[in-house]
C-alpha cells in the first residue's frame, strides 16, 4: 500500500458552486450589490477558517468477483455497485479530505444563536470545497498514474451511497489514518468534523 | 549550448514519451525507471536512437523523478551519481546528432507557501539533482511537468545558481486551464520568463488541441520562445480499453497550427512514439518559426493572476497593507495575527484593486519574518500580485526569493549604495521596480529628478533592464506644504510616460495630506495625472475615482495661493449625503427585513415605535408580512438562501427589540404553538433544524430547540413537558432517519396529542407519509407546514 497525507491542500474557491448549493437560481435569483459584496465577504472570510487537508493510499486489489472487492491489507469492500464499477481495474485509491475543525466549530457555534448567514454561507464552503479536495487529490495522482500508462475508473464511491454501506466509513477512517487530522468517527459512521468525505475510485490500465 | 541559434532558423523538436517505450522493452510496471534504466542502459540508448531517428534535437535525460524524495520511496539514493550516469548515457546515444536536457521533474511536494516543503530545502534538492547533470555533461535543463508555480521557480533557482546553462520550464495546466494549484498559463509565463527560464510553455495533461489554445493565449505575452509537449489525446474507452486517442498522423495534424500559433520547441508526451515525433517534426520542417514579439513586457503576476500594465489603461495599487499611521493594524503584526491583513486584502481585492502594496514596517516587528509571512499568506488567500514595499534591501531580498510570482519593488531610487544592492536583487528575481526619482538629497525641480531618474535609468540598462520592467515615480509630494507639488509631479509623469516611455506611477494621497475634503483632490489629481500618462497609482481602493473638482484644480495648478479658495470651499464641510426620499418609519422596518439589513433594523423599529406604532401592530402588519415576502421570494427562487437567513436574522432582532414591549402591552398574553425541533438519536446535523428554529420564531412561533443527537426518550419527555403541539425532526443520513419512525411510533403509544413534520437531505414526502409525518423540504415550508398543524 502506498499513503500520503496531504497537511495543506490549496484549491481556487468554487464560488459557482457555492451559490449553486446555496440555491442561487442562474436568471431568477436577485442580489443587489450590498448582498453580493457580503457574500463575497463571507466566501473570502470562510478561507481563513478553512483548513483542507487530505490524505490518499494506493491499494492493490486480490481479488473481484461480484459482490465484493478484496484488497491488501485484509481489506474487502462488499457492494454490488462497487464491484461493478471495479471490475476492470487492478487498484484502487481511497481518498478523504476534511475541512478541518475550526470551520466546523464557527458554524456550529453560530448556526443557532450567532451570525447565522455567515454560518450557513461557511458551510456551503466547506462542503464545496471538502469534495473539490477530492477532485484535488485525483488529479494530483492522475499526472502520474498517466506515466504509468494507467487512468481512472469513472466514476468514485462514498460510503453510504447505493448497497456500499455506511459503516464502511470506518475502513476508511483507518486507511487513511484520518484522526491525523483531527477527524473522528462516531458509533454512527458519521465523521466529526461533519465537513470530511471519503471515497473510493478505482485504477485501470490504458 | 546558444538555445537561441537553435530556434532562430527552425522549429526545434524536442523527444516524445520515454516511460512506455521503456515498458515496451520490458520495465516493468512499479519499478524505480531511473535505477532500472541504469541496469539496461542499451535498452535506454535505444529509445533515445529512435527518437533521434526520428528528428528528435533535444533529448531528455530519463532523470524525471532522480531527486532525492523520489528516490526515496524506492529506498534509493546516491542523486548525484544517478543523475550524473543517466545523462552520460544520453550523452553517448545523442553524440553530435542531438542535444542533451537535462530532466527535472517535480518531487511530488507542495512548496511553500502551497505545502509544507520549505523554499530553501526546495531549491537545495534540486541543487543535488542539478549537479549531477552537470557532471554527466548535460547542454541545457528541462524542468518538467510542474503543477507548482513555487516548485518551478525552486527547480529554477537552483538551476540559475549554479550554472548559466538554458533552461527550459513547462508547466502541466488541466481540463480547467490552471495547474493543479491553480496557477493560469499567463501567470506562469509572465512569472518563469521574467525569472530566467530560457523557454516556457506547457507539457501532458492535454492533448495538442487544448495546448495549442494555451500556445495561442501566451505568444502576445512572451519575451521568451515557447514549447509545447502535448499527450497523444486523451484516453478514451474504445470496446472496453482504454486508449490514447490519437495516432501518429492525428497528432501530426496539429503541427502547422503549433507552428502558426508560435510554438519554437515541439514534442510530445504521454501516449506519444517515434512515429508521432516524425510525422511531426515532418509537418514543421519547413516552417519559419515566429520569434519572441517582445524583448520585454510591463507585467505583474501572482500564482494566480498575471496583470499585464498597459500604458493606456489604469492599473490600481491598493494601499492600505501598510500599519504605518494604521494602529490597528501596527498591533495585530506585533501580536503576530493577520485578521486584519486580510480584511484589508479583502476589501482591496473587492475594491477593484488589481495590484496589492505590502508593508511590514512597524516598531516592534522584525520588518524581514513578517514581510515574508505576510507574503505568504496573502499568496494563498489572494490572487493579486504584490507590491514589495520596504526601506531595506535585505528585506526586499527575502521577500522576492519566496513571492511565487513578478513582484513590482517599492522602490529604488538614485541613492547609490542602495541602488547598487537592490538593482542586481530585481535583476535575479526578475522584478519590476518603481523608480524614485531621489538621490540623496530631494531633488529641488524637475531637472534635479530627471537627472536622479537618469542615473537609475543607466544603472538599470547596463544590467538588461528595459523601459518595460520600470515604473517611474511621480514624486507626489504634500501640495499644502510646497504648493507646486502638482505641478511637478505632473511634469515629473510627463517626462517618464511620454519621453521615457515608462510606466508610471505615483502615491496619490500624498498630494492632499493636510488639507480636508482630501478625496476631492485625490480624484481631482489623479484626473490630471492621467491626462498626463499616468498608468498606475497607489492609493485607497475605496476611496478613489477620477472626478476633476474645478477648485481642487486650481490648488493642484498653483493658482489657488496658500489655497485660500479651497479652504474656503471645503472647509468644516462634509459633502452632502445623498438626499434621502422621506420614507415611512413602517415602510423602512418592512425593506430593512426584506433586504436582510440585520445591521439596522434594531435602530428602524425604535424609530417605528417612537413615532407612534405600537409594537404588536408593526410585528403583525409589517414584519409578518415582509418576512411572508421573503418566503415568496425563496420559493420563487428570487432569493436564496444567504438572502433568507439574512432576512430572518434582521427580523429576529427587531423581534427581539420588541419583545419587552409586547409583553407590556399585550392585555391577555397570547399563548404561543409550541414547537419542539430535533435531530434525531445518532445523527449530528443540525444546520437546517437551527434555519427551521429561526424561521419559526419569526412566525411566532415557541421554539424548543432539543439539539442534535437526541434520543427517542427525550424527546418524548420534552413533548410532555412542554405540551408541544408540533414536533419537528431532522436526519442526514439514511441510517438515523429510522428513528423518526421510532419516535412517532413512541408517541403514538404514549398517546400524545401531537403532530409530526419532518425533513432532511435523505427525507422524502413519501417517507413522511409512511411513517405518519408531514414533510418539509426546507425552513420556509416547514413554517407552512407548522401554519397548517397550528390551524
Amino acid at each position: 500500500m502506498e499513503f500520503k497525507a496531504f497537511d495543506t491542500i490549496v484549491i481556487d474557491i468554487p464560488t459557482e458552486h457555492i451559490y449553486s448549493r446555496l440555491g442561487y437560481a442562474r436568471g431568477k435569483t436577485k442580489l443587489v450589490k450590498a448582498q453580493e459584496d457580503e457574500l463575497s465577504r463571507y466566501i473570502l472570510e470562510a478561507q481563513e477558517f478553512l483548513k483542507l487537508q487530505g490524505a490518499a493510499a494506493r491499494l492493490n486489489i486480490l481479488a473481484k468477483d461480484t459482490e465484493k472487492v478484496t484488497l491488501e491489507k485484509n481489506i474487502v469492500l462488499k457492494s454490488i455497485s462497487l464491484a461493478q464499477l471495479l471490475k476492470d481495474c487492478d487498484e484502487v485509491f481511497f481518498l478523504g479530505a476534511t475541512a478541518g475543525t475550526k470551520i466546523h466549530e464557527f458554524i456550529r457555534n453560530n448556526s443557532k444563536d450567532g451570525d447565522v448567514t455567515k454560518a450557513v454561507v461557511f458551510d456551503a464552503v466547506a462542503s464545496e470545497c471538502v469534495d473539490k479536495s477530492l477532485d484535488w487529490m485525483m488529479e494530483y495522482f492522475y499526472a502520474q498514474l498517466r506515466r504509468e500508462s494507467k487512468a481512472f475508473s469513472r466514476f468514485r464511491f462514498s460510503a453510504g451511497y447505493g448497497d456500499f454501506a455506511l459503516d464502511n466509513q470506518r475502513i476508511f477512517y483507518d486507511t487513511l489514518q484520518l484522526g491525523h487530522f483531527g477527524v473522528r468517527l462516531t458509533a454512527t459512521s458519521i465523521f466529526v468534523p461533519e465537513k470530511t468525505v471519503t471515497a473510493v475510485v478505482g485504477v485501470k490500465k490504458v | 549550448m546558444d538555445i537561441k541559434a537553435l530556434f532562430k532558423r527552425k522549429i526545434v523538436i524536442l523527444d516524445g514519451a520515454v516511460g512506455t517505450e521503456l515498458q515496451k522493452r520490458g520495465m516493468p510496471s512499479g519499478v524505480c525507471p531511473e535505477s532500472w534504466c541504469l541496469d539496461n542502459p542499451a535498452l535506454l540508448q535505444s529509445v533515445y536512437a529512435d527518437y533521434i531517428a526520428a528528428g528528435s534535437q533535444i533529448i531528455y535525460t530519463c532523470t524525471f523523478g532522480a531527486n532525492r524524495l523520489k528516490l526515496a520511496k524506492y529506498n534509493k539514493s546516491g542523486v548525484f551519481n544517478i543523475n550524473k550516469q543517466l545523462a552520460q548515457i544520453a550523452k553517448k546515444a545523442a553524440g553530435k546528432k542531438a542535444f542533451v536536457a537535462g530532466d527535472i521533474g517535480p518531487t511530488g511536494e507542495f512548496v511553500e507557501p502551497f505545502g509544507e516543503i520549505k523554499f530553501e530545502d526546495a531549491v537545495n534538492i534540486f541543487k543535488e539533482q542539478v549537479k549531477g547533470l552537470l557532471a554527466g555533461g548535460v547542454d541545457l535543463f528541462v524542468i518538467e511537468t510542474m503543477m507548482d508555480i513555487q516548485e518551478a521557480r525552486a527547480a529554477l533557482l537552483a538551476v540559475r545558481e549554479l550554472t548559466t546553462k538554458p533552461a527550459i520550464v513547462t508547466m502541466t495546466f488541466e481540463a480547467s486551464g490552471r495547474t493543479l494549484n491553480g496557477t493560469d498559463p499567463l501567470s506562469a509565463l509572465i512569472t518563469l520568463q521574467s525569472l530566467g527560464a530560457a523557454a516556457v510553455g506547457c507539457n501532458c495533461s492535454t492533448g495538442p488541441e487544448k495546448m495549442l489554445e494555451v500556445i495561442k493565449l501566451l505568444k502576445p505575452y512572451a519575451t521568451v520562445p515557447l514549447v509545447a509537449k502535448p499527450n497523444a489525446g486523451m484516453p478514451q474507452l474504445v470496446s472496453g480499453k482504454t486508449i490514447f486517442e490519437m495516432d501518429d498522423k492525428n497528432f501530426a495534424a496539429f503541427g502547422p497550427a503549433f507552428a502558426r500559433a508560435g510554438v519554437n520547441f515541439l514534442g510530445g508526451c504521454c501516449g506519444t512514439t517515434p512515429a508521432h515525433i516524425k510525422a511531426i517534426a515532418q509537418k514543421v520542417k519547413t516552417a519559419k518559426p515566429i520569434l519572441p514579439k517582445r524583448k520585454a513586457i510591463g507585467a505583474l503576476s501572482s500564482a494566480r493572476r498575471a496583470v499585464v500594465l498597459d500604458k493606456n489603461k489604469f492599473c490600481l495599487v491598493g494601499e492600505c497593507i501598510n500599519p504605518t499611521g494604521k494602529k490597528a493594524l501596527a498591533q495585530e503584526l506585533r501580536e503576530n495575527k493577520f485578521t486584519l491583513v486580510r480584511a484589508l486584502a479583502q476589501e482591496q481585492e473587492l475594491a477593484q484593486a488589481k495590484v496589492l502594496d505590502v508593508n511590514a514596517g512597524t516598531p516592534g516587528v522584525d520588518e524581514k519574518a513578517m514581510l515574508l509571512e505576510m507574503v505568504k499568506l496573502l499568496s494563498v488567500s489572494f490572487v493579486s500580485p504584490l507590491v514589495l514595499d520596504s526601506a531595506k534591501e535585505e528585506v526586499i531580498e527575502g521577500a522576492l526569493r519566496l513571492y511565487p510570482g513578478r513582484a513590482l519593488i517599492n522602490s529604488i531610487c538614485a541613492e547609490s549604495a542602495k541602488m547598487k544592492k537592490l538593482l542586481p536583487l530585481a535583476k535575479k528575481y526578475g522584478a519590476m521596480f518603481i523608480l524614485l526619482p531621489l538621490g540623496k538629497k530631494l531633488p529641488k525641480g524637475l531637472s534635479e529628478r530627471k537627472e536622479n531618474i537618469q542615473i537609475v535609468f543607466k544603472a538599470a540598462k547596463k544590467l538588461g533592464f528595459m523601459p518595460e520592467d520600470i515604473a517611474i515615480d511621480g514624486m507626489v509630494m504634500t501640495v499644502s506644504s510646497y504648493p507646486k507639488a502638482g505641478l511637478l509631479a505632473l511634469e515629473t509623469i510627463k517626462y517618464a510616460a511620454k519621453t521615457l516611455k515608462c510606466n508610471t506611477i505615483v502615491g496619490l494621497s500624498n498630494i492632499s495630506f493636510g488639507l480636508p475634503q482630501r478625496a476631492v483632490i485625490n480624484s481631482t489629481f489623479l484626473s490630471l495625472a492621467r491626462k498626463a500618462g499616468l498608468n498606475m497609482a497607489i492609493a485607497n481602493p475605496m476611496h478613489i475615482e477620477e472626478k476633476t473638482d474645478p477648485v481642487a484644480k486650481n490648488l493642484l495648478l498653483d493658482k489657488d495661493k496658500d489655497a485660500a479658495a479651497y479652504l474656503a470651499n471645503f472647509s468644516g464641510r462634509s459633502l452632502p449625503a445623498a438626499s434621502a426620499q422621506e420614507i415611512p418609519a413602517r415602510e423602512k422596518v418592512s425593506l430593512a427585513i426584506i433586504q436582510g439589513n440585520r445591521e439596522d433594523i434594531t435602530a428602524l423599529v425604535k424609530q417605528a415605535v417612537d413615532s407612534g406604532l405600537k409594537a404588536q401592530d408593526l410585528v403583525n402588519q409589517v414584519m409578518i408580512p415582509a418576512i411572508t415576502r421573503v418566503g415568496e421570494l425563496f420559493d420563487k427562487k428570487e432569493y436564496f438562501l444567504p438572502q433568507l437567513i439574512a432576512s430572518a436574522e434582521s427580523m429576529k432582532r427587531g423581534f427581539g427589540f420588541l419583545e419587552p414591549l409586547l409583553k407590556g402591552q399585550a392585555v391577555t398574553p397570547e399563548k404561543k404553538t409550541v414547537v419542539i425541533l430535533a435531530t434525531v438519536e445518532g445523527d449530528i446535523h443540525d444546520i437546517g433544524k437551527n434555519i427551521v428554529a429561526l424561521l419559526l420564531r419569526n412566525h411566532g412561533f415557541d421554539v424548543v430547540d432539543l439539539g442534535a443527537d437526541v434520543s427517542t426518550q427525550k424527546i418524548i419527555s420534552e413533548i410532555k413537558k412542554h405540551e408541544a403541539s408540533i414536533v419537528g425532526l431532522s436526519a442526514l443520513m439514511t441510517t438515523t432517519m429510522i428513528n423518526m419512525k421510532k419516535v412517532i411510533e413512541a408517541a403514538k403509544k404514549e398517546k400524545l396529542n401531537c403532530r409530526f413534520m419532518v425533513g432532511g437531505a435523505v427525507v422524502t414526502g413519501i417517507y413522511a407519509q409512511t411513517i405518519g409525518a408531514q414533510y418539509a423540504r426546507d425552513g420556509v415550508a416547514a413554517v407552512k407546514v407548522a401554519q397548517t398543524i397550528k390551524f
